[in-house]
């Protein structure tokens, strides 16, 4: 990135910061330690603006395959330079188009990859169905192992079940 | 003071230091861009989607929506002001952002801020786990008649990828003057930072927190239930308010004189100064409320402290007025609207 830190004026600014103050919108390009000087934006600057350049923006394999140059989401046009600058996303499909870039920040910001909260009953659905399968398949295992043939008979057509109504 | 709003009138579980309790949910609709790349016509048609869901909600929710295009720059800092809209929200240029409350304006719902939807059920006191049962409520409601991006690894999928997962964040407002005083606030909050919370001050610049007023919040929406990240930060909020009511009592038992002095020279200032900044105000306010959690002071009368202090903001002042005031004007009604709420002790010095 050309633009310098305009706080100190002797670094590439590394993230770039919007600030509401008195209702107007204020964009500020900061260095990060810098940025760790502002003590008060450093909480919503590390993490929210983490995608916006304090984490080079590399595929994990390297070999200088950088988000800015990778593809654009099919749905609706963003690009990684625009991922890179903003630090958002473009729409949830972006997700799945940027996911090799995006996975692994994701990953350092919240320390997991998976998702343990609430499922939507709309468009969760199939993850619902999945989630119960995977559990009434280790109680079977479990059933199993534990030689309770009639709980497992049980468990067995539950997840026929399941499987049927994952069909219709 | 106007229109009801339960966290500033009403005081809740452990109200000697939690002031309010907030959870927010983010949710997007499904094949719609984020707001950071919605144009103002498809932004238009994604705002009308949610409120004719909010229409269609239980009346019992009695949720009323407002187009911020329709308010005036007043009203929509009286919103931020009132924590029930972000500053980002209610920024120019205005597009196609809506705030939708209910009649206690504990929930209220923002459309088109970062996410298409942020769900905030805000209460009185330490009620996290409350204020997450009602959002938790709502969002069934709003997931009944709306598809939400969502999928199987990232969880709800937001704006930013800080809050995919659950989309939850929930916070604290806390008044920490003992701990301020003490000068032990500094190494609270940074043990904070290292266990993953959020500590901000939330008037004025920087770390120091004017009015020793902060916000404690989770920083990680992914990898944990909505109720393990509920329960983590209130056992983080219990244990802030066990620091600041043992610093409370260390500032009694050390330097009674001087906490005394302290306090009632504030109370003296706030009864009889004809001036107030909003800076000089929160300091006071805070002072004098420090003396009421430990008896030293009668307790402010017909109104709380969270109240007062939303009379240090210029928009919630003005709405208390009646008017419109210019600078000078709002320092000197600003003094005379605090010492009404004095007033049971004046005469008593
Ligand atoms: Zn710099
Ligand atoms: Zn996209």
């Amino acid at each position: 990135m050309s633009v310098m830190c305009e706080r100190c004026g002797q670094r590439p600014a590394a993230l770039q910061v919007t600030e509401v103050k008195d209702g107007e919108r204020r964009e500020h390009h900061l260095c990060e330690p810098c940025a760790r000087q502002e003590g008060a934006l450093l909480p919503v600057l590390s993490l929210a603006h983490i995608l916006g350049g304090l984490v080079p923006l590399e595929s994990p394999d390297g070999a200088g395959d950088a988000l800015t140059g990778g593809p654009s989401c099919p749905e609706c046009g963003w690009t990684g330079a625009q991922i890179q600058h903003t630090g958002q996303m473009g729409c949830p499909h972006c997700y799945e188009v940027f996911g090799r870039w995006v996975d692994p920040v994701v990953r350092r910001i919240h320390g997991s990859n998976e998702h343990r909260g609430k499922i939507p009953s709309r468009t969760g659905q199939a993850v619902r169905r999945q989630r119960t399968l995977s559990l009434l398949r280790s109680q079977l295992a479990d059933a199993v192992a534990q030689e309770e043939f009639e709980r497992a008979a049980e468990l067995r057509d539950q997840i026929r079940a399941q499987q049927q109504t994952g069909e219709v | 003071m106007g229109a009801e709003t339960a966290w500033m009138q009403a005081t809740g579980p452990e109200g000697d230091v939690v002031m309010a309790s907030r959870v927010r949910l983010a949710r997007n609709l499904q094949g719609i861009p984020f707001p950071v790349h919605l144009d103002a016509e498809r932004g238009r048609a994604m705002t009308d989607r949610v409120l004719e869901a909010v229409a269609h909600l239980s009346s019992d929710w009695q949720l009323r929506p407002v187009r911020l295009e329709t308010l005036s720059p007043l009203d929509r800092q009286i919103l931020v002001e009132k924590h029930l809209a972000s500053p980002l929200l209610v920024a120019d240029p205005i597009r196609y952002e809506a705030v939708v409350t209910d009649g206690r304006e504990t929930v209220s719902i923002m459309v088109g801020e970062e996410d298409h939807l942020r769900i905030q059920v805000l209460l009185p006191g330490l009620g996290l786990s409350e204020a997450w049962t009602v959002a938790d409520r709502l969002d069934d409601a709003f997931e009944a008649q709306l598809d939400f991006a969502f999928d199987a690894d990232h969880g709800y999928l937001t704006a930013y990828p800080t809050n995919v997962g659950t989309g939850l964040r929930a916070s604290v407002m806390v008044h920490l003057p003992a701990l301020v005083l003490t000068r032990e606030a500094g190494s609270l909050f940074h043990t904070l930072a290292q266990t993953g919370v959020v500590v901000r001050g939330l008037y004025g610049e920087g770390s120091e927190g004017r009015g020793s007023i902060f916000q404690i919040s989770n920083q990680v929406s992914l990898g944990r239930s909505e109720e393990e990240m509920v329960h983590a930060l209130t056992v983080v909020a219990e244990q802030v308010v066990g620091r600041e009511r043992h610093a409370r009592q260390q500032l009694e038992k050390t330097a009674p004189v001087a906490l005394a002095d302290r306090v009632g020279r504030a109370f003296g200032v706030l009864g009889h100064a004809r001036v107030l900044t909003s800076e000089e105000a929160l300091q006071l306010l805070s002072d004098v409320q420090l003396g009421v959690s430990l008896d030293l002071l009668p307790a402010f009368s017909g109104a709380t402290f969270s109240e007062l202090v939303s009379l240090t903001r210029p928009g919630l002042l003005q709405r208390q007025a009646g008017r419109e005031l210019d600078a000078g004007e709002r320092d000197r009604i600003r003094a005379d609207l605090i010492q009404e709420h004095l007033a049971s002790r004046s005469g008593a010095a």
